[in-house]
């Protein structure tokens, strides 16, 4: 069930379009990866749908409280690309504060927010100052802040920048969690192999526009490409006897290439010549990383 | 509303824990304190000690003995020098502090001489009183008159103001008036500034837009300038309330001397005056990139409700005059001007309500213009905002509104 409909955003800085006609829907129960290189226009689009500018043209509308309707900011969670706490506050009053701009009575935000800090192994930390926590421990304190209204929609502009690989697995598994409690997540992030394990659809923005959009198995049909691996232990390979495969790289006895669109993999594997020795052999469609990288140089215009 | 109280709670608690701000809450008074009971011991003590001794100079010969018998002046000291040369040595020296020249030629011309070192220095008080007497004893004497008897006859008389129209204002309401107005100067220099920087390190940090996630710039505005009004109006009311009980112990009757009416008109104004600092350091905040841009606009707001204080002497002496009364409906100057005003004249009520009326409403728009200002502003980040671009910002802000 979509809570947010984005419809034809178009929003100009002085002059230049930071993002042109941008559309896009977002479910409960489902992570919408939010995708571009830096100044794609993501942070403007995710302002926007926050309610913080407004668009020039085109509207975006909400089912947060049944029916479709304006934004009631208390129904959404945000945590903001950067970061920003008060650093002379204390980390509960911090996060009872934030909770009753969101309409969250004093007694029940400190009850939920004593608990969300437990869970992050912040609880000796509540009556500290913000300034005396890690950067991660901030992070994390953000982030409570973020759900601690329990929203219909959260938008998570970045959230894993600055976390270590256990943070980020912790981080990974409350946005799993989130999707479980039927909420629907909005999530922006450069790290493309947690994309690739969180999302269930993708949404690409490039100079401020739409480039790619969908599920990431349709994504990746839509490229019509296959990566190659190969695995040779009788030494270097001759790349005309790879017959079709693109830039073929070697390393050691490992070979990458790029099977193009309109190769079929079955065909590809019958012109490999006889007697090759090889040890290992995959085929699969392009990683994510391979498709945000090609699109953002152009390569791709697959919709 | 909800939101801006919640708002204006968070900023007054976190405020009142800042250390800086507590210090001047409470070392002011202590300063206040300390100034008016020991002050004026170090003054007395400072006055003993800066007894001068006067050289005279006497070529009348007539004079000196009646000077000599009126020497009893803690300020001043007097001691004959018969050589004027002598005496000009003496006071180069610094033996002597200044030199009367009593000569015939002079006082025909009614001149006594005093010789100083230099032009900054000026005979004691009192100095001219005693030489004036003792010259007037001598001249009845020389023309042959009873000296005891006309002297009370040419004696001088002194003026003693005594207010006598009903309704005019008592001492204790002229202080609360006038201290006000200079607390109000004094409390938008030291307090009302942090509304801005508040402002400023909420857009440097990002802070701003977790909050305007949650909440709109015109509520986040209204708490800033609610939550940061209600300290200043506490300091003020610290302040005030140390300086009564100390006044207290110099005027017994202070407290009962005080109406109630000129209190609240009082207070209502420099509430009113220290919401429109508050709100015009929001405006600028929200304009501003960062601290160090901000500080020279902070002088010239810091400024704005001082502006009476150049034409205080005026305002005193013609409260009542046309461009005094204009002066009362000028937003930026109403609160110090009908601070001075009410202080000294029974101001009508109509020009009271009405001037605060203009100004209440100015507190609101102000807020509004902020906000609007805000609303862009923040969010444009990296760039202090020139008054043309503020003025396109309110513009698109309104178009995006309709």
């Amino acid at each position: 069930m979509n809570v947010l409909e984005v419809e034809g955003i178009e929003k100009r800085f002085d002059g230049l379009v930071a993002v042109n006609r941008v559309a896009f829907e977002a479910s409960r129960g489902e992570i919408l990866g939010l995708l571009g290189p830096n100044g794609a226009g993501k942070t403007t689009a995710i302002r926007m749908i926050m309610g913080i500018i407004r668009p020039d043209r085109g509207t975006v509308r909400y089912k947060l409280n049944g029916g479709w309707g304006m934004l009631d900011k208390r129904q959404v969670g945000y945590l903001p690309e950067e970061r920003g706490l008060y650093p002379d506050a204390r980390v509960l009053d911090l996060l009872v504060h934030f909770a009753g701009l969101k309409g969250v009575p004093p007694r029940e935000a400190r009850d939920r927010a004593r608990a969300d800090l437990d869970t992050f192994d912040l609880g000796a930390w509540a009556n500290r100052r913000v300034e005396q926590l890690s950067k991660g421990m901030q992070q994390k304190v953000q982030f409570i802040a973020a759900l601690l209204h329990r929203p219909a929609l959260v938008v998570l502009d970045e959230p894993f920048s600055g976390l270590d690989p256990v943070n980020q697995e912790v981080f990974q598994n409350l946005i799993r969690r989130l999707r479980d409690e039927n909420v629907a997540v909005l999530l922006s992030a450069h790290q493309m192999n947690l994309v690739e394990e969180l999302c269930d659809r993708i949404f690409l923005i490039h100079k401020g526009q739409r480039v790619l959009y969908g599920t990431l198995a349709e994504i990746q049909r839509s490229t019509g490409e296959h990566v190659v691996t190969l695995r040779i232990s009788a030494g270097p390979v001759d790349p005309t006897d790879l017959g079709g495969l693109l830039d073929v790289r070697q390393v050691g006895d490992r070979v990458w290439g790029r099977l193009p669109a309109g190769v079929e993999p079955a065909a590809f594997v019958r012109g490999l010549p006889e007697g090759l020795p090889v040890d290992e052999f995959t085929i699969r469609r392009p990683p994510l990383h391979d498709i945000f990288v090609a699109a953002v140089r152009g390569g791709t215009d697959a919709q | 509303m909800r939101s801006s109280l919640l708002v204006a709670q968070w900023e007054f608690r976190k405020t009142l824990r800042n250390r800086a701000v507590l210090l001047s809450t409470f070392l002011f008074p202590l300063m206040l304190i300390t100034l008016s009971v020991v002050m004026p011991v170090v003054v007395e003590g400072l006055s003993r000690q800066g007894t001068v001794t006067i050289g005279v100079v006497d070529e009348t010969g007539s004079v000196w003995p009646e000077l000599e018998k009126r020497v009893d002046d803690a300020r001043f000291t007097l001691q004959r020098v018969d050589d004027p040369d002598a005496a000009e040595r003496a006071l180069v020296a610094k033996e002597l502090g200044g030199v009367l020249l009593v000569s015939q030629a002079g006082l025909a011309q009614g001149v006594v001489p005093y010789w100083v070192r230099g032009v900054t220095e000026t005979p004691p008080a009192g100095l001219g009183t005693t030489v004036n007497e003792a010259i007037r004893t001598v001249r009845l004497r020389e023309a042959g008159l009873p000296v005891e008897e006309v002297m009370p006859l040419v004696a001088g008389v002194s003026l003693v103001a005594q207010p006598r129209v009903q309704g005019e204002r008592s001492v204790a309401d002229f202080a609360v008036s006038f201290g006000l107005a200079f607390l109000l100067v004094l409390a938008t220099l030291i307090t009302a500034g942090v509304v801005m920087n508040s402002v400023i390190a909420e857009k440097t940090s990002r802070t701003v837009e977790i909050l305007l996630s949650s909440i709109t710039p015109r509520d986040l505005l209204i708490g800033k300038v609610l939550g940061y009004g209600a300290i200043g109006i506490l300091q003020v009311a610290v302040w005030v309330a140390v300086a009564l009980v100390a006044a207290s112990r110099f005027l017994p009757g202070i407290w009962t001397a005080l109406s109630p009416q000129s209190v609240v008109i009082a207070v209502g104004y420099f509430v009113l005056g220290y919401l429109f600092s508050a709100s015009m350091y929001a405006l600028l905040g929200a304009m501003m990139r960062d601290l160090q841009s901000s500080s020279q606009s902070v002088s010239w707001v810091a400024i704005i409700p001082a502006v009476p204080l150049f034409v205080i002497s005026f305002i005193i002496q013609f409260p009542d005059a046309g461009w005094v009364r204009g002066m009362g409906f000028i937003p930026p100057f109403t609160a110090t001007t009908m601070l001075f005003r009410t202080a000294v004249t029974s101001v009508p009520l109509w020009e009271i309500l009405a001037t605060m009326a203009v100004l209440a409403l100015t507190d609101y728009l102000l807020v509004r213009l902020a906000a609007k200002v805000f609303e862009v502003g923040m969010l444009m980040y990296g760039k202090s905002a020139s008054p043309r671009e503020v003025w396109r910002w309110i513009r698109r802000s309104q178009a995006a509104a309709r």
